[in-house]
C-alpha cells in the first residue's frame, strides 16, 4: 500500500490466516508536517498538536535511546510533541520502540532516531 | 501413500503457521537489543543534533507562522541565546566535524568544539560552534542508564 501521508508498506498474508484481520499502517509524520508548513496550514497543524496532546498523558515518561555508551535522553511531553510536529530531518528517522498505554493515554514511550 | 504424504505435509504446514501466529515479543528486551544494535557514537549524535538545530533555524526563517513552536525548541537546544546565522534561508551546512577539543566545564558538563562549512549561494565560510554535553544517570524499568542533554552555544 502507499499513500502521501503514510509509509509505504508491503503486507504478506498466509493462506491459513484468519480473514478480516486488522493491519496497522504507519503514518508518515514528516510528509504530513512538511505539507502543513509548506501550505502555512496552521489550523490543521494545531489540530494535530491537540490530538497528540490528548493522546499523551501529562506526566508521560518519554525516552530517546542512544545505546549503551551514551544512554538515554529524557523528553518532556511538550518537547516530544514539538519534535514530532516539526518537519526536520530528525523526524524522518524516528522509530518508536515501545509504548505503554493506560486509560487510553500513552504513559511511557521509548524511541530511537535511526 | 501419496495421500499420507499429503496429510503429513498439510499438518506440518499448519503447525508451523500456528507457531508463527503464537509468537510473542518481550518489547522491553527487544527495545534494548535493538537499541544496542543501532548504537550511535558521540560524534554521530552531535552531528545529528547540530543538523536538527540548523533545520530549526532555517524553518524559523522560512516559516514565520510556526515561529513560536520553533523558538521553544531552539531555546531547548541553546546553552544561552539562540544562535544566529546570516542568510540562513539560503544557507546549508556541510563538512560537520566534531573535534577532539573537549573542555571539561564541570563533573557533569563537557564542551566540545564542532567545525563546519556554512555554504551560501555567494560564498562558503568556515565556522564553528560549541556543544555542551550534560551527563547524569537515570533508572528506567530498574536498569541504570547514563542520560544526557545537548545544547549549543557560539562560545
Amino acid at each position: 500500500m502507499s499513500s502521501p501521508y503514510h509509509k509505504t508498506d508491503t503486507i504478506t498474508r498466509r493462506i491459513v490466516s484468519n480473514s478480516n484481520n486488522k493491519v496497522r499502517i504507519a503514518s508518515d509524520d514528516y510528509s504530513l508536517m512538511l505539507d502543513y508548513y509548506a501550505n502555512n496550514n496552521l489550523k490543521d497543524w494545531k489540530v494535530r498538536q491537540q490530538n497528540l496532546n490528548n493522546l499523551i498523558a501529562n506526566n508521560a515518561k518519554i525516552y530517546r535511546f542512544y545505546g549503551n555508551d551514551l544512554g538515554v535522553e529524557v523528553y518532556s511531553k511538550l518537547n516530544f510533541i514539538q519534535l514530532i510536529s516539526t518537519p526536520t530531518n530528525t523526524l524522518k528517522k524516528i522509530k518508536i520502540l515501545d509504548k505503554v498505554i493506560e486509560h487510553g493515554k500513552i504513559v511511557k514511550l521509548k524511541f530511537i532516531v535511526q | 501413500m501419496k495421500q499420507l504424504i499429503y496429510i503429513i505435509l498439510v499438518l506440518l504446514f499448519v503447525s508451523c503457521a500456528n507457531k508463527e501466529m503464537n509468537k510473542t515479543y518481550d518489547f522491553t528486551t527487544e527495545s534494548y537489543t535493538e537499541t544496542s544494535a543501532l548504537e550511535i557514537t558521540k560524534h554521530e549524535l552531535l552531528t545529528e543534533k547540530f543538523n536538527q538545530y540548523f533545520d530549526l533555524l532555517k524553518l524559523k526563517a522560512n516559516h514565520p507562522d510556526f515561529e513560536e513552536n520553533i523558538i521553544t525548541q531552539l531555546q531547548e537546544l541553546s546553552q544561552n541565546k539562540i544562535f544566529k546565522i546570516n542568510s540562513v534561508k539560503e544557507a546549508k551546512i556541510e563538512n560537520i566535524q566534531v573535534t577532539d577539543q573537549i573542555i571539561v566545564v564541570s563533573d557533569s558538563i563537557e564542551k566540545i568544539k564542532i567545525n563546519y562549512d556554512l555554504v551560501t549561494p555567494k560564498l562558503t565560510v568556515k565556522d564553528s560552534i560549541y556543544a555542551y554535553k550534560t551527563s547524569s544517570e537515570i533508572t528506567i524499568d530498574g536498569i541504570n542508564f547514563p542520560s544526557l542533554k545537548i545544547k549549543f552555544s557560539k562560545e
